[in-house]
């Protein structure tokens, strides 16, 4: 069987799955960024002790949290065109689904970090003066910060992860680009333990960052297999 | 304005809240209409057919079924090692930690559709190149099997973490304790610490049993026929998009809502105090 081990499908397509990388780190970056401003809109909504702050948001995050993630980047695609009136294109459908899934789990670890900040803070910081913004920026947030740096970790390896979803959108990101070289060459032990290799080495790099930060009591670790 | 630390409180306390709550939710639902009915794109047509979900209902119940199958096998492995795996993490003997934290770290740091694909498409591969028939026979892995040894590996790799952490929350008192009144290693883990342990870990062990059935979506990519794949073919069919996966969606929703009122029933009879994981 001399397709097993065809290896050399890797080098001669070399250029083609550094092009499918590079969507795929383009699709992580604007993802995270977006899944974090998601993440401290509505884990700050959540940590609120407002009711009318507090229940929407928790509704809209627990919805978000009980759908896959998979049925999630069809539906944004799906859903833009009735909804909005314009057809997303496959890449930005796939960035908005990730955004917002991504960032409602992202929302479970701010408010968790939030929570984490002993409520006397907030009284104190009020009490001598400080706004709503000043307060969280210059008493909770660093706080938080320190407790929530494991968790952020591990949710950008979940989000790094998550990409390969835009492939069922029709995103020739790097998993895409894995299996229409596998389509035209036929060799796809070759071609999946590659790609298995790379994902693995940008994740466990990443992961092993976290175990880093995580060494210390009180820290929130949040391992979610989404 | 000094927000006061107090568990209950009013929905609004003063009136400028309630201003505020009006201006946020109203202007966001304002919003919402206007771009509906004078917005950019406001005489856009989408010929709604929400009719189309329920002609093609028994497309998603097969779909249910073959969801709750992929299920039920993934849980029961992905189960079983993660306890293997949590208490190989834990173990004293060199080789047996390294191989399970191999494990873990290998298989969590990898997507599961790449898992899948491999385990599908690679394994075949593999497969065939071991048994190299003369006659050119070749092996087909049901991609059934491909899906749920993908799913239970990466979820049990998940499994174990927790495993482990509810094993080390077990004060290094208790082993001391049941090794003074003689007993074994074996019986010190079935009688006194996996007893414990294994209880502890109910609330954070049972969001990744939903992660199961979120994580199933992912084998529509090879082929298995689950409420995902049946979603997507009702969308095919009728091109009616937009109302198949908001009802997938909506389904998938609906069982993971199921399974946690099940784990809830579960803990309310084993007599615990129930307690919900984030």
């Amino acid at each position: 069987m001399d397709t097993f081990w065809k290896w050399s499908v890797i080098p001669e397509n070399a250029g083609f799955f550094l092009g499918g990388f590079r969507l795929t780190l383009t699709i992580f970056a604007i993802a995270w960024i977006g899944c974090w401003a998601f993440a401290v809109l509505f884990g700050a909504m959540r940590h609120s002790s407002r009711p009318w702050l507090r229940y929407p948001a928790a509704a809209v995050v627990e919805v978000i949290r009980g759908t896959p993630g998979l049925m999630f980047v069809v539906w944004v695609y799906f859903l833009s065109q009735p909804l909005i009136g314009y057809a997303l294109s496959p890449f930005w459908a796939a960035v908005w689904a990730l955004v917002i899934h991504q960032g409602a789990y992202g929302a479970e670890v701010v408010r968790a970090g939030l929570s984490s900040v002993d409520r006397g803070q907030l009284a104190a910081g009020y009490s001598t003066g400080l706004g709503y913004v000043g307060v969280m920026g210059w008493i909770v947030l660093p706080q938080a910060l320190r407790n929530m740096a494991p968790a952020i970790v591990n949710r950008s390896v979940a989000l790094f992860k998550n990409t390969s979803l835009a492939f069922v959108i029709g995103v020739i990101e790097f998993f895409r680009a894995g299996t229409i070289v596998n389509g035209r060459e036929n060799a796809s032990f070759a071609v999946f333990t590659f790609l298995a290799a790379v994902y693995f080495v940008c994740c466990f790099s990443l992961s092993r960052l976290g175990h880093h930060l995580g060494q210390r009591p009180g820290v929130i670790e949040d391992t979610t297999a989404v | 304005m000094v927000p006061e630390v107090r568990r209950h409180r009013s929905w609004f306390e003063s009136p400028g809240e309630r201003r505020a709550f009006l201006l946020v939710w109203g202007g966001i639902a304002a919003l919402a209409v206007w771009y509906f009915f004078f917005g950019p794109r406001a005489h856009y047509d989408y010929n709604w057919r929400w009719s189309v979900v329920w002609q093609q209902r028994r497309f998603l119940l097969w779909g249910i079924g073959t969801t709750l199958y992929i299920f039920a096998w993934s849980l029961a492995f992905s189960l079983v090692l993660g306890v293997f795996c949590g208490i190989g993490r834990t173990s004293g003997v060199r080789w047996v930690r390294a191989l399970s934290t191999g494990y873990v770290e290998i298989f969590r740091n990898i997507p599961l559709l790449v898992q899948m694909w491999w385990a599908y498409f690679g394994l075949q591969q593999v497969v065939n190149a071991a048994l190299n028939d003369p006659f050119g026979l070749r092996i087909l892995i049901p991609s059934t099997f491909a899906c749920i040894l993908a799913l239970s590996l990466y979820t049990g790799a998940y499994m174990g973490e927790v495993v482990r952490s509810g094993i080390r929350s077990i004060p290094r008192g208790q082993w001391e304790a049941a090794t003074s009144t003689g007993l074994s290693r074996a019986q010190t883990w079935r009688s006194v610490v996996l007893p414990q342990a294994l209880v502890i870990v109910i609330p954070p062990l049972a969001s990744e049993v939903l992660n199961i059935i979120k994580n199933s979506a992912v084998a529509m990519t090879i082929a298995i026929t689950d409420l995902m794949f049946y979603s997507q073919k009702i969308e095919e069919d009728t091109f009616a998009g937009f109302e198949a996966y908001t009802a997938g969606t909506l389904l998938f929703l609906l069982l993971t809502l199921l399974a946690v009122g099940a784990i809830y029933l579960l803990q309310r009879l084993l007599g615990l105090k129930v307690r919900t994981a984030a």
